[in-house]
């Protein structure tokens, strides 16, 4: 599968990333070659079913006891770009 | 008495006699790091007030009649993408130019709590993404025995900084290999713990699935007590598990008894000649040991490196999403009328580097509508089949062997503008990730003046029989606390 420079910008778009029209290109280029590599997976166990039941299981997995904790919210604003009071200011979310 | 050359082992009995002091030892580490990463650039900061300053509380405790055990007065570093409460950690990224991190790794807070004495953070690719450290934001380590070659990656950083003596251990991240090739590279022992047996809480993401932390070491003793205190269940992370202990007696076990599996010529293919003949050589010298060598086959081991490309792009470009230039890491100023997409979307693009991109890019592709049934689940579903194909082999031997990358380190620059080719150097070192097996590089000679390195890959948290056949090797080999001469 061939990548376009316009597949790339649609792929930036939806991973929040600005490209530029050089970087969209080298990437398309790069890309084209890594997809085509992993392209091996589609013949390689192809007796093997794509499913659920066929994935590993984690060693172990679970879930924390659902509580509210204390968190300090100095600490977790500290290091945010723009504060007011307790919060992060954030440009206009569309 | 060179004070570099001494291992954990020895240097607890100097405390004990009193013939050394805390403060000595870390003195003599901190002139290290002075006198030659100016050339190896292994650091991204070195904490010398805090080691000092704890040193000191050190040879108090000492003074008090504590006997040192653990890693008390170990002078360690640990990779970039660890936290460190109160420390710039960075994960070799402008996105975090200026985090601080505001708490500690459990794998750092128990090497704290075990005496450990943290000279600095050092330098890994740019979100451990990388196999030669070139990737850094902020600048590229060399390799202490060949300062035009990488010291592999992604813990290029931590691997450099054992092998130029600059620290006695170190602690670095593998998600594919990240402290094995570097370990193989650099002459040391590096340990790919089993997933699940350390805890990853502190540790900044690339592949939740796959990521580990494990040790750098110059002996397979030292690699064992680091691992000794790092493993274990953590409440921080719920993949860990209680594995059992691995006891030092394994040390002593030999090859008596262990059977190696050793994959076909067909299986290693693209492998540099003066590679091959070590690994034939360390054969030849576990077979006269008295370890039995078994021919085995993993069917589909050739396509772990494909399965990784997808597994680690798609979870690498869910794990950088929380990069949003707002609530932490690196911001840039809103334009007029500028909206929080735009504004991310800017961000994101200047404070990442090419790798992070590339790989947001293809994980995002390989999760969209359409394609995450024939990549991400696809390599999910092939990842389950390698998994039952090590169960088979491990059902006849107690180990695997091969080499832990195909060359020795290669030049800076040679593979920068190639990720493929990159992406290629970990080829004998994904499939323990794929399958969350332990895995472990040691250097057993060299090829070029330059370290090799044998990896030794065991069965589900059989650690313990990675220690065992090392340290049969190390004594029968007498490749050991290999350091690169200063240049």
């Amino acid at each position: 599968m061939h990548l376009s420079d316009e597949d790339i910008a649609k792929l930036g778009a939806l991973g929040r990333l600005h490209l530029s029209p050089e970087q969209r290109h080298a990437y398309a280029e790069q890309l084209s070659r890594i997809v085509a590599y992993t392209e091996r997976l589609n013949q390689a166990g192809s007796s093997v079913p794509t499913t659920a039941a066929n994935r590993i299981p984690l060693p172990a997995n679970h879930l924390r006891e659902d509580m509210v904790r204390p968190v300090d919210a100095d600490v977790v604003t500290a290091q945010a770009s723009k504060r007011e009071g307790r919060f992060i200011v954030s440009p206009p979310i569309a | 008495m060179d004070i570099k050359r001494l291992t954990i082992a020895d240097l607890h009995a100097a405390y004990a006699s009193g013939s050394l002091s805390v403060e000595a030892v870390t003195g003599a580490y901190l002139d290290a790091i002075t006198h030659r990463d100016g050339k190896v650039k292994a650091f991204l900061s070195v904490l010398a007030s805090t080691a000092i300053e704890r040193a000191e509380a050190l040879d108090k405790r000492l003074a008090a009649g504590e006997k040192p055990s653990g890693l008390f007065g170990v002078p360690m570093a640990i990779k970039d993408n660890l936290c460190l409460a109160g420390t710039r950690t960075t994960a070799g990224s402008q996105a975090l130019e200026n985090y601080i991190a505001p708490y500690t790794a459990t794998a750092v807070q128990r090497l704290l709590d075990a005496g450990a004495v943290i000279l600095g953070k050092t330098n890994l690719d740019e979100f451990a993404m990388g196999s030669s450290t070139e990737n850094s934001a902020f600048q590229k380590t060399t390799n202490p025995w060949d300062a035009t070659r990488v010291p592999g990656g992604s813990s290029g950083g931590s691997a450099a900084a054992v092998s130029a003596e600059e620290v006695l251990v170190a602690l670095g991240s593998d998600t594919g290999g990240s402290i094995r090739q570097p370990a193989s590279f650099c002459g040391l022992v590096g340990l790919k713990p089993t997933y699940g047996r350390v805890s990853r809480a502190g540790l900044i993401a690339l592949a939740s699935s796959l990521d580990q932390v494990g040790p750098f070491a110059r002996t397979v003793a030292d690699a064992l007590t680091v691992f000794q205190t790092i493993a274990g269940p953590d409440a921080a992370d719920a993949t860990t598990i209680d594995a059992p202990h691995v006891d030092a007696a394994v040390l002593q076990k030999g090859f008596k008894g262990l059977r190696v599996g050793v994959l076909p010529d067909a299986q290693m293919a693209g492998v540099d000649p003066g590679v091959a003949e070590r690994v034939a050589d360390a054969v030849r010298i576990m077979e006269h040991a008295g370890a039995t060598i078994v021919p085995v086959q993993v069917t589909h081991i050739e396509d772990c490196l494909a399965m990784y490309a997808v597994m680690v792009t798609s979870e690498a470009s869910s794990n950088l999403a929380r990069y949003d230039g707002l609530r932490f890491g690196t911001a840039l100023v809103p334009e007029p009328k500028e909206d929080f997409a735009a504004y991310t979307q800017r961000v994101r693009g200047a404070t990442f580097g090419a790798e992070p991109q590339r790989r947001i890019l293809l994980g995002t592709y390989a999760l969209s509508k359409g394609y995450a049934g024939q990549f991400y689940h696809r390599a999910q579903t092939l990842q389950a089949v390698i998994a039952q194909e090590f169960d088979k082999v491990f059902a006849s031997v107690d180990v695997l062997f091969g080499p832990t990358s195909p060359s020795v380190a290669f030049p800076l620059g040679a593979k920068f503008n190639d990720p493929l080719t990159m992406y290629l150097s970990d080829i004998f070192t994904v499939p323990a990730n794929i399958a969350n097996l332990p895995a472990m590089s040691m250097p057993i000679g060299f090829s070029q003046h330059l370290p090799v390195g044998g990896q030794f890959i065991a069965a589900r948290y059989r650690e313990d029989s990675l220690f065992q056949v090392a340290a049969a090797f190390e004594g029968e080999s007498g490749i050991r606390n290999l350091a690169a001469p200063a240049q």
